[in-house]
């Protein structure tokens, strides 16, 4: 309770707020994602108390995760990728001029898969903790291997381009002072590279930069006002939905959650997972893609429901559900903070606050989400090019902020490069900047393990968690080629 | 004769250069006795060098066993590739922000700022006068969030 009311201090819920609406702008525009927004607030957080910036952090996130739904209902364009699937019913309603309906229910959804969501973690989480305080530093390195692997086994492109991907980020990882002999690599003697490359100009060069250029470049003119503000809903109808649904609501949201919690997967693939599984559990599965309210319901409560579920490999294990707590750590370490099970021991005045943002961004994202849409008519009017220019410099001059440093805005630029040409030949972004997070944990608990035991890696399977999460690592890379050959086998019998 | 090859294998090559790079670099780096040598500062990137080095290796062979899946790179029509609208944009972009960081230090954040979002836009065929107006909203959303808020000292340049 004192959590609870510790966050309405006003140095937190001020920016708390503005960050929110800033997730609406954000999530809104298409092409521009819910990790960008989150990636554009890091900056802003770093003069900050911890909860403060966590605060801004977790509500824009909500935020811009559901602003993507405004336009995949409205122009039938998503607004990020976790929106995906709410283009396939939300826009067939509103071509029957009922979209006022599909986004105010899609608001409301929205705000329940969140709330199930983080109560998701906030039940889980301990429970894991207490299990992960056993974790000795070999079961540490498997589990950053596998936080790791995930991330390019699920990517959309080959595994391979994964690994590089990986490998690459993990190599960037280790320019600076080496933490445990105190030997500079690859810096050049360039003071500059003695720090390491920074995690927040390379995650906006990546994230936010790239995408840009990519949007420039495949940019159709969305400055048409499609939207008009004549809408109106009967709230008595929108609620009429719910309570209809409400079992739904509870399946997408824990199939969210689930997959929102597995390290790689995020709000997009959970969202799609559950339209998916709403369709095969409902009673009319032929109305799905032609105007379907159970098809608005799914993938919206899924996708809010991940965002709590990514929060607990985070904090609990120090491992990202996705790309959104891949930043979050960033964050935390950059607060001084160490994510994993002692968290809840030492920080648990601090845990208990981010539940209870956590909570209460639900309420505040019905109000900022319900002005969002009715804002929306008015910023689809302003030229897309406009805001791309603004993003470009508050990337640059966001990045400077945070040390003074010119290096950093340089980083941001190169970055931008290298995630553009990446996206272009398909080697995907996640598992790089995974890489850089991940890339010192990893090096660190491999290097102690063998310190520990002269130099021999067996004993790095000795351990039974260590091995499962070794089996599960090798399962992960030899699934589809093993059932492959199986499938080959019995097809020449 | 026209030199056709496809994305796989430059990925490849890229891969095991950066690879190769790596271990010439960590050549240097000392290195301890028995297995102390196993966790000096070069083991791990020299561990992450061979892994590029392999998928590097593995992503050729897929380039040459796909290649007629896939479409090729002609490396002698990159020029071709650079006189499109779009990559001229792109590039003049990128020229734009690096102009931008080189010179906000001596001239001033804010005189390089507005010229750089100005050129921008216009670039991106916002009309003149919108441009203007906007760059300078936006300067003062900057000044307003940076300045103001936060305490950033940005660069005076020439009118500090």
């Amino acid at each position: 309770m004192q959590a609870l009311n510790s966050i309405f201090a006003m140095n937190i819920i001020v920016p708390w707020i503005l960050a929110m609406f800033l997730g609406i702008f954000v999530g809104g525009i298409p092409g521009l994602t819910a990790t960008m927004a989150v990636a554009l607030i890091v900056p802003l957080t770093y003069h900050m108390v911890p909860i403060a910036g966590l605060a801004m952090i977790i509500g824009v996130s909500f935020t811009s995760i559901f602003a993507g739904d405004i336009p995949a209902t409205f122009l039938r364009i998503p607004g990020t990728p976790a929106s995906g699937a709410a283009v396939l019913d939300g826009y067939e309603l509103t071509k029957r001029g009922q979209g006022y309906l599909a986004i105010t229910l899609d608001l409301v959804c929205s705000a329940l898969g969140g709330v199930i969501g983080i109560l998701i973690l906030i039940f889980v989480s301990p429970v894991l903790a207490g299990f992960a305080l056993q974790f000795t530093h070999y079961e540490y390195f498997w589990l950053g291997v596998l936080g790791l692997s995930m991330s390019a086994v699920i990517s959309r492109t080959s595994k391979l381009k994964g690994v590089i991907s990986i490998a690459l980020g993990v190599l960037i990882s280790t320019i600076g002072i080496d933490i445990t002999t105190g030997y500079p690599r690859f810096a050049f003697g360039k003071p500059v590279l003695m720090g390491g490359i920074g995690f927040i100009p390379a995650m906006i060069g990546l994230f936010g930069v790239s995408e840009v250029f990519r949007s420039i470049l495949s940019s159709t003119d969305l400055s048409l006002s499609v939207i008009t503000t004549k809408g109106r809903v009967k709230f008595g109808e929108v609620m009429g939905h719910v309570g209809r649904n409400l079992r739904l609501i509870v399946q997408s949201s824990v199939v969210g959650s689930v997959i929102g919690a597995l390290p790689g997967a995020g709000a997009d693939v959970a969202a799609w997972v559950a339209y998916g599984t709403a369709k095969k559990s409902s009673k009319t599965p032929e109305e799905f893609g032609t105007g379907s309210i159970e098809g608005v319901i799914a993938p919206t409560s899924a996708n809010n429901a991940a965002l709590g579920g990514s929060w607990v490999p985070a904090l609990v294990f120090g491992i990202p559900g996705d790309t959104i707590t891949a930043i979050v750590l960033g964050a935390m370490l950059m607060y001084g903070l160490k994510p994993g099970p002692l968290i809840f021991e030492n920080e648990r005045f601090l845990v208990d606050q981010i539940f209870s943002v956590g909570l209460v961004s639900q309420v505040f994202l019905l109000v900022i989400g319900f002005l969002g849409i009715k804002a929306y008519s008015w910023i689809f009017r302003f030229p897309r090019n406009v805001v791309y220019a603004g993003i470009l410099i508050f990337s640059m001059v966001g990045s400077f902020a945070m040390r003074s440093s010119l290096f950093d805005v340089w980083l941001v630029l190169g970055f931008g490069v290298l995630g553009y040409v990446m996206e272009k030949v398909e080697i995907p972004l996640v598992p790089l900047i995974l890489g850089i997070i991940l890339g010192p944990m990893i090096e660190a608990n491999l290097r102690i393990g063998l310190i520990k035991t002269d130099g021999r890696f067996m004993p790095f399977l000795g351990r039974p968690i260590s091995f499962t999460l070794f089996l599960i690592l090798a399962g992960l890379f030899l699934w589809e080629p093993l059932t492959a050959l199986v499938r080959m086998v019995r097809r020449k019998r | 004769m026209q030199i056709r090859i496809n994305r796989e294998h430059v990925i490849g090559i890229v891969c095991i250069g950066i690879g190769t790079l790596v271990l010439i670099l960590t050549r240097n780096f000392p290195t301890g006795q028995g297995y102390v040598k196993l966790t000096g500062p070069a083991f791990f990137p020299n561990v992450l060098s061979i892994i590029l080095i392999l998928a590097g290796i593995a992503e050729v062979v897929n380039g040459i066993i796909l290649r007629t899946s896939l479409s090729p790179v002609a490396v002698l029509g990159i020029g071709e590739q650079l006189k499109t609208p779009g990559t001229q944009t792109l590039l003049i972009i990128i020229a734009l922000m690096v102009l931008y960081v080189l010179f906000m230090k001596p001239i001033g954040f804010f005189p390089t700022s507005f010229l750089f979002l100005f050129l921008l836009m216009w670039r991106l065929k916002v009309r003149w006068w919108k441009s203007a107006l906007f760059s300078i909203v936006l300067l003062g959303v900057l000044y307003g969030v940076f300045v103001r808020l936060f305490y950033v000292n940005l660069p005076a340049g020439l009118l500090g």
